[in-house]
């Protein structure tokens, strides 16, 4: 996905993110194209520490697939920014 | 006396006593703790999160009814801190490890956590430090660490003076306690600026090490939007800014005053004053300046910057957002008014002359795809608020009727589809081109009704390109063939008995709106921030005079001469505004 709301992941959205991924048993694990290493999607700490900017690729993994489907949501909504 | 500099985030002037606000920081005292007493430090660990959890949740509660979800937002990461697996998992883990109190482990844990952001250059960093500076603060003093030096408790009203506010913190302040803030910590982004500014407490945040500058009862002046804050300052500088402040506070409650009443003339001829805008979350700029609606929506920002077309769906969305936001009064849609220089998604074509070529309704009518699918959307829209319709840079009959056909070509497809849109919409043409203002009488029975769109009609009229330099002395809206140009179209609205209205730079000027109220204009749509300045013109002024006027403007021969006379009539008390 790419990050298409102007401000990035900044807090909130960070912690949208990890809100929607807490919800299932499953790991949820993200990460920034390029930046190697996998982070917790349920961590808004983790998700912070991306400093995912606009423009920039977001890779989310898991073995649940709606708990991908709902993070892409997010994404296309641009967290309801814009 | 001392003269300090930060950054002016939330606006206006405040003279007051200054109240240090010192907080504890995040430490704790070290224990250590038996085998069998982990347990019960676990316990205490997730009391704690509950208490603050459920404070968390209350004043999130409040903040959703007093200022809506943008502000409440900044609490649902509280709520996602508190639950993240980096955290508290972390101090249970050191209460288990390192056999210690759970608040000495989750004070270390924090600073850890803190530390790494702050080493990270992490833009996004500060505001969630603020946010775990927030939760922590809560958690110590749940977990019996310290007692909570409440805010609310200040007795007398004072400036605020501290190293940082947390969003809670700052949330319980109240504008009658607390005149301004000062902080050392913070910006223009910061939650506490934010907060500041709907709360309309007057604040500076970024002033260094102010909270050990300051004593408590120090004199402070603070100045929101220069960042200027003086403490203990001189008799002069005292008199000044209560001078200053004085103005400002009259300025505000003019503002607050004129919100509330009609834009009418002294005689009591109403004048319909609608916003401009650009972008969707702009709607809500109508209520905010009370305006009567928005009388052009420029659609073009869904259509640059981006690879495909915005598929119906996402424009009918766009528009039923706006159209609902503005709702119970209009909003005129202005269809695409871009040449293909613009759009990535069409074939590129150098043109030699761009604003006198392929653009606008030309463009739109060579690409019926691209312009039924938005008619379609905003048909959608229609269904769900007061929708209106203008095409821009019509220049004959036949481009005119190429458009409402095709807006009856995607009428009838939509019932066909069973889709619901307002069979009545009304639908107008925006008067921008000379000959479209020549031909007015022959526009004008085929549509609702007219926006005069001056910038381009200057341009046009009188010849000359409006972003050339060297040709800015020739750009006169008073030109006397502009004047009458406007004349004319609004003489064939009445006769015809459809309202006319102007959309263009000319209506958002207050040196020229009792000239066009006397030439009869019924609606201005103009840029948000300048209704109430051009509100307060048409309250000053009679509509009998504002037509003498316009009729003796109309019969001078050059703009330099209609410019005195504007500059003679303008109402006395007002002069002020005028510019030139």
């Amino acid at each position: 996905m790419v990050i298409r709301n102007k401000c990035g992941l900044h807090t909130r959205p960070s912690a949208l993110i990890a809100n929607a991924a807490s919800k299932f048993q499953e790991d949820v694990g993200i990460k920034k194209e390029g930046v190697e290493g996998w982070l917790n999607a349920k961590s808004v700490l983790g998700i912070i520490s991306l400093e995912g900017c606009f423009g920039d690729k977001i890779i989310v993994s898991s073995e649940k697939e709606e708990a991908i489907f709902e993070v892409i949501k997010l994404f296309e909504d641009k967290f309801g920014e814009e | 006396m001392k003269k300090l500099k930060g950054i002016g985030v939330s606006s206006g002037i405040v003279i007051g006593k200054a109240y240090p606000f010192k907080k504890e920081g995040l430490s704790a005292v070290k224990r250590a703790i038996k085998k069998d007493g982990v347990e019960h430090e676990m316990a205490i660990l997730n009391i704690a999160k509950e208490k603050t959890r459920d404070e968390v949740y209350k004043i999130r509660g409040r903040i959703l009814e007093e200022f809506g979800e943008g502000f409440a937002d900044i609490f649902t990461v509280h709520l996602a801190l508190l639950d993240d697996p980096s955290l508290l998992p972390k101090v249970k883990k050191r209460i288990e490890e390192e056999r210690v109190n759970a608040s000495y482990a989750f004070s270390e844990t924090v600073k850890d956590v803190s530390a790494n952001l702050i080493f990270s250059n992490n833009k996004q960093a500060i505001r969630m430090i603020d946010v775990i500076h927030d939760i922590s603060e809560k958690m110590l003093h749940y977990l019996g660490e310290r007692e909570r030096i409440e805010l609310s408790e200040i007795k007398e009203k004072v400036v605020l003076v501290a190293k940082n506010l947390t969003p809670s913190e700052t949330v319980q302040l109240s504008k009658e306690k607390v005149a301004g803030i000062v902080c050392s910590m913070g910006g223009q982004t910061s939650h506490a600026a934010i907060l500041a500014q709907a709360l309309r407490i007057p604040a500076v945040l970024g002033v260094q090490d102010i909270e050990d500058t300051v004593l408590l009862g120090d004199t402070i002046i603070l100045d929101g939007i220069s960042g200027v804050v003086i403490i203990n300052p001189t008799l002069k500088d005292k008199q000044a800014y209560e001078e200053k402040a004085k103005r400002a506070e009259k300025d505000i409650k003019k503002r607050e005053r004129l919100l509330h009443l009609p834009s009418e003339t002294t005689d009591g001829h109403k004048i319909k004053l609608c916003a401009n805008i650009e972008l969707p979350e702009e709607a809500r700029l109508v209520k905010q300046e009370m305006a009567e609606g928005i009388g052009l929506f420029r659609t073009e920002f869904m259509f640059i910057e981006r690879d495909g077309m915005p598929e119906e769906n996402e424009q009918a969305e766009v528009y039923s957002m706006v159209a609902k936001k503005t709702h119970p009064y209009p909003v005129i849609i202005r269809t695409l008014d871009l040449g293909g220089d613009k759009l990535s998604f069409v074939l590129r074509q150098e043109e030699e002359n761009p604003f006198l070529g392929l653009r606008a309704i030309r463009f739109c009518l060579k690409y019926p795809h691209i312009f039924k699918t938005q008619l379609r959307a905003i048909l959608r829209a229609s269904s769900q608020g007061r929708v209106k319709v203008m095409f821009p840079m019509v220049s004959s009959k036949e481009e005119l009727d190429d458009a409402l056909l095709l807006l009856h070509t995607a009428k009838e497809e939509l019932e066909r589809e069973g889709i619901p849109f307002d069979e009545e919409m009304e639908v107008g043409v925006m008067i921008e081109t000379p000959s479209a203002a020549l031909t007015a009488n022959i526009l004008a029975p085929l549509v609702d009704f007219f926006s005069i769109g001056t910038n381009d009609l200057i341009q046009y009229t009188i010849a000359i390109d409006r972003v050339n330099p060297e040709l800015a002395y020739l750009y006169q809206p008073l030109h006397p063939a502009i004047l009458r140009l406007i004349k004319e179209v609004i003489d064939v609205g009445q006769k015809n008995e459809i309202w006319v209205g102007m959309c263009g730079g000319m209506a958002s000027d207050p040196f020229y709106t009792m000239l066009l109220l006397g030439m009869g204009l019924k609606e201005f749509s103009i840029a948000p921030g300048v209704i109430p300045k051009i509100k307060e013109v048409i309250r000053a002024v009679s509509y009998q005079e504002a037509k003498g006027l316009a009729e003796k403007a109309l019969l001078l021969d050059s703009a330099q001469k209609i410019e005195a006379l504007l500059k003679k009539s303008f109402p006395q008390e007002l002069r002020e505004m005028i510019r030139k």
